[in-house]
């Protein structure tokens, strides 16, 4: 069991490393650079800076360093807990990407949730034969082959602006200085559009693996004797077949969770959300290197570690697997 | 003697630990003799057949075959003479394959002119019982009964004109009205001058073909002789016991 | 528990599992179904207590437990009756454990599904001993025992609630010689010690003769025969006598014995012919135009004409 633990431990700390390297190089590959987007006019400063103040900047960036010693630099900052400075936002990377994360949080664990609640639900009720699948089957299509974006254009225009139902942009009503129960209600009524939409998508999937999967298992031997033995109903349910029916479905929403954040960027540009997401496309957008490299740090980190803890969650629901 | 083995010896890693299957076999077929391996799950029977068969590397040990020393590390070679029949017939044929062809591939393999593998096809065929030849030549193997499929697999075997012939539980999933049809097959095989060394958990099985019986325990023979000899003065506890449980 | 006339198809297919078996069990008795592959035997021992196989449907019959029909029984009822009164030991054995429970959990659900809170350690610890498992076998899961143990375990379960009935199917057939020796010792010793009755399919001959007092014989789906086990020597149908002949036991020369050529068909719709006849050495016109029908001789029953026509003469 440590044995397994350690191997995986280390296998994660050689994508770790390698993540790193890319994070640090790919920002730099890409056309212009974050002081001529501020020299341009477009950033908040007003004026072009003349070539010496640019050179100053630059050395206080520590851009005019050879590429290895920014790295070498980069390694260090982050051994320290510092991401570095944005350029934009002019604060540090840690503080700015620290703000964003509980809304992203927010977002793509209810769309996991959802998604893979109704899926269960649904898959289920299919699989067990107490339901017509007609009725999921082509509303799920229909969504799944909408990119997020698109159906989020579809909730803000029906749902957000000609129902008016749910507010249409932003995590909360600013300046309502509301708290307690009504603070969250807003925060949920904010939410609801940009959930929606990043759940719909990767529903059919999700939909069929429960389907498949619990009609696989309903007819293992351990579940027809499960039967025979006189079990209560709600055991052989729960703890025989959807349990073991599940196991896949683990993999699966963690998948959703760990790459949530891929999806997330546009949903939460559209509904300008102020997640990670957003964050990301606007560090592209203003060439923000530190931002860039701090937000995308904190992608790899969140994808191991949500990869990590269903390694042990898996341990602890199938004990088959320390064998190997 | 046709076949000797000398201390075979065969580890398997289990996890961190190394599990000695066979711990020092010693064993001789002679030609023409029917020698059965017997012996509860776990004796290390099969592993046995499958090192003479090379299937596996042996760990230690030496082997003659025909006179000529059989290189048990290394599994390619020597083994022109001989065959392998598996336990299981349902799983051991391909599927997408006719009798004609399964039957004949190791002919193919050993590039003989296609006219000979046909008549060394249907003479095969004849010599399991599986006559007239061309009502079985054109099926698949779900188109035939256990029984038969257990004759086709050692049909295949038989083939290629082996002198010693290796058999896994050759009985074991057959119904027993089918399996005693391919017991008499193995023994008048023999009859006809071919070796056979067999494994079988079936003791009675066993002393019904077989010229002689070794016992195995623990990844060792630990007696050795006719069946009637044996039956009537086992000198090892683990032959009484085997005894013990068929009667 | 009583069997009648019970006929089992398979869903959307002409084909019939099981065709007009009729089969008793008296308190404490035991009773072997007899049969090769193809049987019915795992059809039968499932449709027995109540549940058949997924796939298949009862079209005509009734199965009795303690005089109640079983088949027709509310679900909450016959959950009660299950591994309380009624146990089934199914022929994989080794893959109806919970994979991902341990041996101590699935022992444990069943008891306290059946005796609300309670020790289960003190029903649990005997019968270990008795079926020859260590203790250490609670702590593991299933993927983590050997082949016979699962088996053993499975039959520990079926026998934790001390039920009045057992079914087993193919109860040693996955075992090697010795652990099957002790099966049949054990299941002999609960049937002498606690009553129990037992129901059992097996191919294996020997097995059923030595252990059962009554021996039924399957083929094609159909009862062919029924006799008291001191009568082995003395079956009729020619079916019987072919499997008794074929098995070897020790002792016998080599050649000596003979198989039966051919092989089972699968019934495909209502009999219309003796099943066995393109096997059966006595054969007759009649038995590829008519089924014969089961009558009785002596202590037991026969399906073959060459009984047929001295029973009716007879009476
Ligand atoms: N769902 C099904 N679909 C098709 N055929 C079926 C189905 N269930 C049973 N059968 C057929 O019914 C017959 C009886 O099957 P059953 O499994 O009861 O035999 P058995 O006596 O238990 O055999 P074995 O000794 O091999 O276990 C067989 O011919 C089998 O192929
Ligand atoms: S009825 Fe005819 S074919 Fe069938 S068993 Fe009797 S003699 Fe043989
Ligand atoms: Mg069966």
């Amino acid at each position: 069991m440590l044995d397994y633990l350690a191997r995986r431990a280390a296998t994660y700390l050689l994508v770790l490393v390698a993540a790193l390297l890319i994070n640090f190089f790919l920002p730099r590959a890409l056309p212009g650079s974050p002081l001529e987007d501020l020299s341009s006019g477009v950033g908040s400063l007003a004026v072009a800076p003349d070539p010496a103040t640019l050179e100053a900047l630059k050395r206080y960036y520590g851009l005019d360093q050879p590429l290895p010693r920014q790295f070498l630099q980069y390694l260090q900052g982050l051994a320290r807990g510092d991401l570095g400075f944005s350029i934009s936002y002019k604060a540090p990377v840690a503080k700015v990407i620290w703000q964003r994360i509980p809304w992203t949080l927010l977002l793509t664990f209810s769309a996991a949730l959802l998604s893979c609640l109704l899926a269960v639900i649904l898959g289920t009720r299919a699989a067990l034969g107490r339901m017509r699948e007609a009725a999921v089957l082509l509303p799920a299509v229909v969504l799944d082959s909408m990119p997020p974006f698109v159906l989020g254009s579809f909730l803000l225009i029906f749902l957000g602006v000609k129902l008016a139902l749910f507010p249409i942009g932003g995590a909360y009503t600013a300046f309502a200085n509301l708290a307690g129960w009504e603070k969250a209600v807003d925060v949920l009524r904010h939410a609801v559009l940009p959930v929606l939409a990043l759940s719909a998508h990767g529903f059919f999937g999700a939909y069929l693996l429960v389907r498949n999967s619990v009609r696989l298992v309903k007819d293992e031997p351990y579940v027809l004797l499960a039967e025979v033995k006189g079990l209560p109903r709600h055991v052989i349910h729960y703890r025989y077949i959807l349990r073991m029916a599940l196991l896949p479905v683990v993999t699966f929403f963690s998948l959703r969770v760990a790459y949530a954040l891929g999806g997330a960027v546009l949903v939460e540009v559209l509904f300008a959300y102020p997640g990670l997401g957003r964050l990301t496309y606007e560090a592209v957008l203003n060439h923000d290197y530190p931002l860039l490299q701090g937000v995308f740090f904190v992608f790899t980190l969140w994808v191991l570690a949500v990869n990590f803890l269903t390694d042990l969650l898996y341990l602890k629901l199938d004990p088959r697997i320390k064998e190997v | 003697m046709l076949l000797v083995l000398k201390g075979v010896v065969k580890h398997f890693r289990v996890g961190r630990e190394r599990q000695e299957v066979l711990a020092g076999v010693n064993l001789g077929v002679g030609r023409g003799e029917v020698v059965a391996l017997v012996g509860a799950s776990g004796a290390g029977k099969t592993t046995l057949l499958h090192i003479i068969a090379g299937l596996l590397a042996a760990d230690g040990g030496e082997a003659f075959f025909a006179g000529r020393p059989l290189a048990l590390r290394e599994t390619r070679q020597g083994r022109e003479q001989m065959s392998l029949v598996f336990q299981d017939p349902y799983a051991a044929l391909s599927p997408h394959l006719k009798v004609a062809d399964i039957v004949g591939e190791p002919l193919f393999i050993r590039r003989k002119p296609r006219q000979n593998v046909a008549r060394a096809v249907t003479e095969a065929l004849h010599a399991v019982g599986l006559h007239p030849a061309e009502a079985y030549l054109r099926r698949y193997p779900h188109q035939l009964s256990g029984g038969q499929r257990q004759r086709v697999a050692l049909a295949r075997a038989l083939v290629t004109k082996p002198t010693l012939l290796l058999a896994d539980e050759p009985t074991s999933m057959l119904d027993v009205s089918v399996g005693v049809e391919i017991l008499n097959l193995l023994r008048s095989l023999a009859e006809k001058g071919m070796s056979i060394l067999l494994t079988a958990h079936d003791l009675a099985a066993a002393c019904y073909v077989a010229d002689r019986l070794a016992i195995m325990a623990e990844g060792q023979v630990v007696e050795e002789g006719p069946p009637a000899r044996l039956l009537a003065a086992p000198s090892r506890s683990a032959t009484r016991e085997l005894l013990r449980a068929v009667t | 528990m009583r069997i009648e006339h019970l006929t089992l198809k398979v869903s959307g297919r002409s084909l019939y599992p099981l065709w007009d078996v009729s089969l008793r069990v008296e308190d404490n008795e035991v009773v072997a179904v007899l049969g090769e592959s193809g049987g019915g035997k795992t059809s039968l021992a499932w449709a027995a207590v109540g549940r058949p196989l997924p796939g298949q449907e009862v079209v005509a019959g009734k199965v009795y437990f303690k005089g109640r029909d079983i088949l027709n029984m509310p679900p909450a009822e016959r959950r009660r009756i299950y591994f309380k009164e009624l146990s089934l030991v199914p022929q994989n054995a080794p893959d109806t454990l919970h994979p991902t429970q341990t041996v101590a959990r699935t022992l444990w659900e069943i008891y306290t599904a059946k005796n609300g809170k309670g020790e289960a350690r003190e029903a649990v610890l005997p019968l270990l001993e008795e079926l020859g498992l260590p203790e250490e076998v609670l702590r593991k899961y299933p993927h983590q025992l050997s082949g016979g143990q699962k088996q053993r375990v499975a039959l520990l379960l079926a026998l934790l609630n001390r039920p009045q009935l057992v079914v087993l199917d193919e109860p040693t057939s996955a075992l090697d010689v010795l652990t099957q020796k002790k099966v049949k010792d054990l299941l002999g010793k609960i049937n002498r010690e606690h009553g129990t009755g037992i129901l059992f399919f097996t191919h294996d001959v020997s097995l059923a003769f030595s252990l059962a007092r009554r021996v039924v014989v399957l083929y094609g789906g159909q009862v062919v025969e029924e006799l008291p086990a001191f009568k082995r020597e003395s079956a009729l149908h020619p079916y019987t006598r072919g499997l008794l002949a074929s098995g070897p036991r020790i002792g016998d020369p080599p050649l000596s014995r003979r198989g039966i050529p051919g092989y089972a068909l699968p019934l495909l719709a209502p009999p219309q012919a003796c099943s066995f006849a393109a096997r059966c050495p006595q054969a007759r016109d009649v038995c590829r135009k008519e089924a014969p029908p089961l009558v009785k001789v002596g202590e037991g029953q026969v399906r073959c004409f060459a009984y047929a026509a001295g029973a009716q003469r007879g009476g």
